[in-house]
């Protein structure tokens, strides 16, 4: 919401989309909600444009509808979708990753989706059977038969979502409709306490529905049939007969961002562990997270499902070595100096684990044997060890030295804080007033006297994790529309040179090119590729501080 | 021994140095001496107190008499009535020093008649001033043959009223090399178990940088605790409260904490924001798209991207 959030989501929409869409899109990001008169008048274009651009972008679903009826007609609303449109710099990223969870197939369905919005499995398969073609020695049913399968995988492991019509309407006026339906059932208006209720029951209601069954997998029987058939569906038999989950082919699909920024966080969790503890460790953690995620919806969540210890020691890695990497006090090993046993070995890991000053891990409370992870404590390490290292490699280490101390202890007095780190008060002084500006400081004035005089109040400094971190976002998006502004800067420089590449003749023909029109070219892609990569690389920053 | 003192005196001296520190009343002495004229005692103690043999204290309405000791009584006896007030002051304030303003309030004398008495006891060499490091503006005045105590000097890290931070530092990396060497086994892949407890307290530190001799000044828990604390807030030890043993009452471990320390080996968090010239860009707030200050034409991509 602020400008330079306003600005990056602008940029994104034009080079994604255009620039008729991005007059479109950019009322709407400044302006709010508004109906498709209104943004006629603001950008100056006809009505019938403006509503094909709406189009474009509700079928990407950055744009989402609502109706409300004003006196005698029904007004229909649009608004932006605004975390769906910041998600779009991660794509790079999310490309990458299907790759590695799913391989090449994957990857070519998650491409084909993020083209065209959101399709059905039908679709999907035949765009990319057109694109890209069948190998040789593989006919088109085997091709068709193993992308079916990569998008069934995908879909269960939510990885890809179902997209429902209902899911066009804002949330806010899912909402109220939900609210209005129960409360038109009583017969007086509810009460404060009878709205709360209701408000919760519906909200429970929403949990429910999105842990139990996935939408769009429908079961069916089947024969045996070779490679198609579900391991656990396989106990199921009856006869001849296995159960199978299939996608339902007329149900239209989206790329689920939340999941892949999920998957990520658990393995900057997992990568918290690494070189504190050992690698070992990192594996143990991993595993967990892996046999936790399944429940995981968002990341705002508190704590993970249980895990049972039974079945993290099956599901380890078989390459982890637990006994070889632990040091036993001798009065463990007992009087034969013998190593202990695997699963005495996962006990021990799983014992430092909790007791880890991180707090991360810790047993579930009902049940023995279940360990529960502390997912707001970690999002909260994560956040505030990115904070550290920016402020370390912009400012230096005693800034970091009072930060930690603030986030320690609380709020201090610059003379308390000269004495605890160590530092001369003019020092410090002047690092208090530096990491305030740049945000990552609060300032809190607590007055002696009625007259707020500066020399009789009291100054206490703290550090708010939530305020550092959208404050240090809101930067971010600063430097990521720059980057992203210099790119179409260094394209639009070089415009008639690109011009002559696209050319047809020049496509087939390298050599129509001169070798000073080459190497203008190469110095073009190599500064496209670093301004792209390092737009990357702060938006994965971004991502740990707003998202995690 | 006394110089001409009366016999009357000589008594009352006697019986005042008897009472030592509590100091005799004039109905203790009439109670001890009950055939001494009250008017002759009275006349006794003021020639005392203005020779400087006594002095005297009021306590619960009461006053109370004090005997000084014989080096004292030479140097003072010699002094004129306001400088021994103050002088007096000044040694009540034993060996934390006294500010001029609170000697004005505690004496009731004006400024200008102290700062003569000051200077004058200077010049005898009976007080000196010394600065104090927590309000470095004002003069500290004490008597000149003790030392300060450790609140106005700042204790082991300050030298001439300064901190010396090079002092601190060689001594934080020291700490912190010995408590890295006890938290992690030899072979560097293996971790300790969540049973090891040998992780260093703040003793055990202390004892290695004696044993070691790195540092010439005497250190004690309280200091080392504040350099650890230091290593702590730089995010390259941790400290926690140590299991404790079922045998704890007969150990001469320090009671009052319980912490002890492992070093941190978490990987350095890199940042990519620094990479870029936006993060390093001492006008970053000021660029905008359509200002004088823009990325379209910023020097510092120019430079970034021409490598």
């Amino acid at each position: 919401m602020s400008t330079h959030e306003n600005r990056l989501c602008r940029l994104i929409v034009r080079e994604h989309f255009g620039p008729i869409v991005e007059k479109v899109a950019n009322v709407l990001i400044r302006k709010g909600r508004m109906p498709v008169g209104l943004i006629a008048n603001f950008t100056a274009l006809k009505p019938r444009q403006v509503r094909e651009c709406l189009l474009v972008l509700i079928q990407h679903n950055l744009v989402v509808y609502a109706e409300s009826q004003e006196k005698t007609r029904i007004v229909t609303y649009y608004e932006i979708n605004r975390p769906e449109l910041l998600h779009r710099v991660l794509i790079p990223k999310v490309l990458h990753s299907s790759q590695d969870w799913f391989e090449r197939d994957g990857a070519l369905i998650t491409q084909s989706l993020l083209t065209h919005g959101k399709l059905t499995i039908t679709d999907c398969v035949a765009d990319i059977l057109k694109t890209s073609g069948v190998a040789p020695g593989k006919t088109t049913t085997q091709r068709t038969q193993s992308l079916n399968k990569a998008f069934t995988r995908m879909v269960k492991e939510k990885c890809l979502i179902a997209v429902r019509p209902s899911d066009s309407l804002t949330a806010a006026d899912k909402n109220m409709a939900e609210e209005k339906r129960e409360t038109d059932k009583m017969t007086l208006p509810p009460t404060a306490a009878e709205l709360a209720s209701i408000r919760k029951a519906l909200g429970a209601q929403k949990q429910a529905e999105q842990n139990s069954t996935i939408v769009g997998l429908k079961r069916r029987l089947d024969t045996m049939d070779d490679g198609y058939g579900e391991k656990r569906a396989r106990l199921l038999t009856d006869g001849d007969l296995v159960i199978v989950e299939e996608v339902e082919t007329d149900v239209y699909f989206k790329v689920n961002f939340d999941r892949f920024i999920i998957r990520w966080r658990n393995v900057q969790i997992a990568n918290l562990y690494e070189a504190r503890l050992n690698p070992t460790a990192k594996a143990i953690m991993q595993t967990i997270m892996n046999l936790a995620e399944e429940r995981m919806i968002n990341c705002k969540e508190e704590h993970s499902s249980p895990v049972s210890i039974m079945l993290l020691l099956n599901s380890l890695p078989k390459d982890t070595n637990l006994i070889d990497t632990l040091e036993f006090d001798p009065s463990d090993l007992g009087p034969n100096n013998t190593k202990p046993k695997i699963h005495e070995c996962l006990d021990k890991y799983v014992q430092i684990l909790e007791d880890d000053l991180m707090k991360i891990l810790k047993k579930d409370a009902g049940r023995s044997g279940q360990y529960v992870i502390n997912l707001k404590m970690a999002s909260e390490i994560l956040k505030k060890n990115l904070i550290q290292g920016i402020v370390s490699a912009r400012f230096g280490a005693p800034y970091v030295r009072i930060m930690n101390m603030l986030a320690d202890k609380g709020k201090l007095e610059e003379k308390q804080i000269s004495r605890f780190s160590m530092m001369p008060v003019k020092d410090v002084r002047e690092k208090l007033t530096t990491l305030c500006t740049f945000g990552v400081l609060n300032l809190q004035e607590v007055p002696k006297t009625k007259e707020r005089t500066p020399s009789r109040t009291y100054y206490l400094w703290e550090v708010i994790l939530s305020r550092a971190a959208d404050t240090l976002t809101d930067r971010l998006y600063h430097t990521m529309g720059n980057l992203r502004q210099r790119r179409f800067v260094e394209r639009a420089k070089r415009a008639v040179l690109l011009n002559k590449c696209e050319r047809t003749d020049v496509k087939a023909d390298d050599s129509l090119l001169n070798a000073a029109e080459k190497k203008e070219l190469e110095t073009l892609n190599g500064a496209l590729e670093m301004l792209e990569i390092q737009e990357l690389r702060i938006a994965e920053m971004v991502i740990t501080l707003r998202d995690f | 021994m006394a110089t001409n003192l009366t016999p009357l005196e000589e008594l009352f001296y006697q019986e005042c140095l008897k009472a030592g520190n509590n100091g005799l009343t004039s109905t203790d002495f009439s109670g001890i001496h009950p055939d001494s004229p009250v008017m002759d005692t009275a006349i006794a103690m003021n020639s005392l107190l203005g020779r400087g043999f006594i002095e005297v204290f009021q306590l619960r309405g009461e006053q109370i008499y004090k005997a000084l000791k014989k080096e004292e009584v030479g140097k003072a006896g010699a002094l004129q009535g306001e400088e021994q007030v103050v002088y007096n002051t000044i040694r009540a304030s034993g060996n934390e020093g006294i500010w001029t303003k609170h000697l004005k309030s505690k004496t009731n004398l004006h400024e200008a008649v102290i700062k003569r008495c000051l200077r004058a006891l200077e010049q005898k060499a009976l007080v000196k001033a010394i600065k104090s490091v927590k309000h470095p503006t004002r003069k500290l005045y004490m008597l000149m043959e003790l030392t300060p105590s450790v609140e106005v000097t700042g204790g082991p890290w300050f030298t001439d009223q300064e901190l010396d931070v090079e002092f601190v530092e060689q001594l934080t990396n020291h700490c912190y090399k010995y408590i890295l060497m006890k938290s992690f086994p030899r072979d560097a892949s293996c971790i300790f178990t969540s049973t090891h407890n040998a992780y260093p307290s703040a003793a055990n530190v202390r004892k290695y940088i004696m044993d070691k001799r790195i540092s010439q000044v005497d250190l004690s828990v309280d200091d080392i605790t504040m350099l650890l604390d230091v290593l702590v807030y730089d995010g390259k030890v941790e400290r926690f409260i140590a299991a404790v043993d079922e045998d704890w009452d007969d150990e001469d471990m320090d009671t009052d904490s319980d912490w002890v320390y492992k070093a941190v080996r978490d990987k350095k968090a890199e940042s990519a924001w620094q990479d870029c010239p936006c993060g390093v860009c001492p006008v970053a707030d000021f660029c905008s798209e359509g200002g004088p200050v823009n990325p379209a034409g910023c020097n510092y991509y120019n430079k970034w991207l021409d490598f």
